[in-house]
């Protein structure tokens, strides 16, 4: 850029009388509120307040909804079973642990979980993690149909207690981890007829 | 002379010394937690090489909390009129930076955790819920900051929704054992602790070195909110010092008629715009 395109530079106007005034020594106002070009959406303070409360309330029912759905993540097997009736098809979570006997036919997994002293048979389309094996805790997402929880989503829990394994058992635990699957071979299967409920 | 202020590097900025400390210490310690965590800490009886993530996982989501929680402090001391200072506002704001990237990372290394163990990637459990709020929580809160123009309306409504956003953290902390929960409980943060041996040293160490690195960014972050404020204090400066001698001086006849001092009508421009940098001092113009 040279001298003579600084003297006439084309990017801002002119100056005007207000803008002469305020060069000659009136104090500029800076202040966000005082620039040009800024025009507030809701002008007034009562129609911006209802907007907040209007959003407020939107956000507030979300929540609601959302921490009501999650503060009841899941229902012991004892719950479960106790509510059955009403429950009918509704689809909800149960949580209990695997017990032996994980039987595999096709795509579908037929174990069963106990909680509560009560146990659940379990017919499940869902594939589960690694960890998946008997001993277990397990929540799973389905409903009731008869005495029998179908369900599409295994997931499977583990605690808050961690344990260093020696090599060889850490291996065999892995193996294990892998291969659930393998339980159903050293273990009596047992179908959804096999323990219903009790 | 007045002008040449703001292109002169300012004063030096405090910390020096221990900010270096901190980063090198933050860089050292994670090393070690990567060395000990993938290869010396042995695997675990149920999860087996799973484990490892329990060296990155929990010390994330701590500091994540952390940032929150001196959010809601310098929050608290800005709001109380005896403590107010701006230096309080700059702190709450770092803190709740470092404190969202956490939290988001904290979401994504869960949900990776979450996929290989549960089986899912996500759940609306107790939980993940309140801590996807929180996330959601500190978005608003750095949103709120930058759509106040007043510093003083700014400092205000944004200490309110740190408030708002500690609760959400107690909340959150105490979801596990208040409510039934995919997630699991606590580990560490009770009389007895449920790990032990190495699995425990390599997650203190994790703690330690995550808890360094973020006193290096929070540090790094208030820094340079000084740096903005001294932007744009000096910016606005010499914006109006270089309008009030172009009005001082003799060319001010018109348009495309600067002065001796060479301004021209291009800072006048910039004295009623936003932007205080695009003001071009005569040192610079003469430059060029």
């Amino acid at each position: 850029m040279t001298t003579a395109d600084l003297r006439d530079p084309p990017g801002p106007p002119a100056l005007n009388g207000q803008a002469h005034q305020a060069a000659l020594g009136a104090p500029l106002d800076l202040r966000a509120s005082a620039r040009p070009g800024r025009r507030r959406v809701l002008a007034s303070r009562r129609q911006r307040l209802m907007a907040g409360a209007v959003l407020l309330a939107a956000l507030g029912y979300l929540l609601a909804q959302g921490l009501t759905d999650a503060m009841n993540y899941y229902l012991t097997v004892k719950q479960a079973v106790a509510q059955r009736p009403v429950l009918g098809n509704k689809d909800f979570r149960i949580q209990g642990t695997v017990v032996r006997g994980i039987r595999q036919q096709g795509r579908d997994l037929y174990f069963s979980i106990t909680g509560g002293g009560l146990s659940v048979a379990v017919v499940s389309t869902g594939s589960p993690s690694q960890l998946f094996r008997a001993g277990m805790p397990v929540v799973l997402a389905g409903h009731w149909s008869g005495t029998v929880f179908e369900s599409d989503q295994i997931m499977v829990q583990h605690g808050s207690s961690y344990v260093e394994a020696p090599a060889r058992k850490a291996a065999g635990a892995r193996k294990a981890a892998v291969a659930p699957k393998e339980d159903a071979g050293q273990t009596a299967a047992v179908g959804p007829e096999g323990r219903s409920a009790s | 002379m007045r002008y040449s202020k703001a292109s002169e590097p300012g004063p030096a900025l405090g910390h020096q010394h221990l900010r270096r400390a901190l980063g090198w210490s933050a860089i050292v310690t994670l090393a070690l937690t990567a060395w000990w965590g993938l290869l010396i800490s042995p695997p675990d009886v149920v999860q087996g090489q799973l484990v490892r993530i329990l060296y990155l996982h929990p010390a994330v989501a701590t500091m994540c909390y952390a940032g929150f929680g001196l959010c809601t402090l310098a929050s608290l001391a800005w709001l109380w009129s005896r403590t107010r200072s701006r230096r309080w506002d700059r702190l709450a704001v770092a803190g709740a930076e470092v404190g969202s990237v956490f939290c988001l990372v904290t979401l994504v290394t869960g949900s990776i955790w979450g996929r290989a163990t549960w089986g899912v990637w996500w759940t609306w459990d107790p939980r993940l819920t309140l801590t996807a709020i929180l996330f959601a929580m500190s978005l608003g809160y750095l949103a709120l900051r930058r759509s106040i123009d007043n510093s003083h309306a700014r400092s205000v409504a944004s200490s309110v929704v740190a408030l708002l956003m500690a609760l959400t953290v107690v909340v959150d902390h105490y979801a596990t054992s208040w409510w039934n929960s995919l997630h699991q409980g606590t580990t560490l943060w009770k009389p007895d602790p449920t790990v032990h041996g190495w699995q425990l040293a390599t997650m203190l160490l994790s703690f330690l070195a995550f808890g360094l690195l973020t006193a290096w960014v929070v540090l790094h972050r208030y820094q340079l909110e000084v740096l903005e404020d001294r932007y744009e204090q000096e910016g606005t400066q010499v914006a109006l010092a270089a309008r009030r001698s172009e009005a001082a001086s003799p060319g001010l006849a018109g348009p495309g008629q600067p002065g001796p001092s060479g301004p021209g009508s291009d800072l006048t421009g910039a004295a009623t715009r936003d932007e205080p940098s695009t003001a071009k001092t005569p040192s610079e113009l003469g430059a060029r």
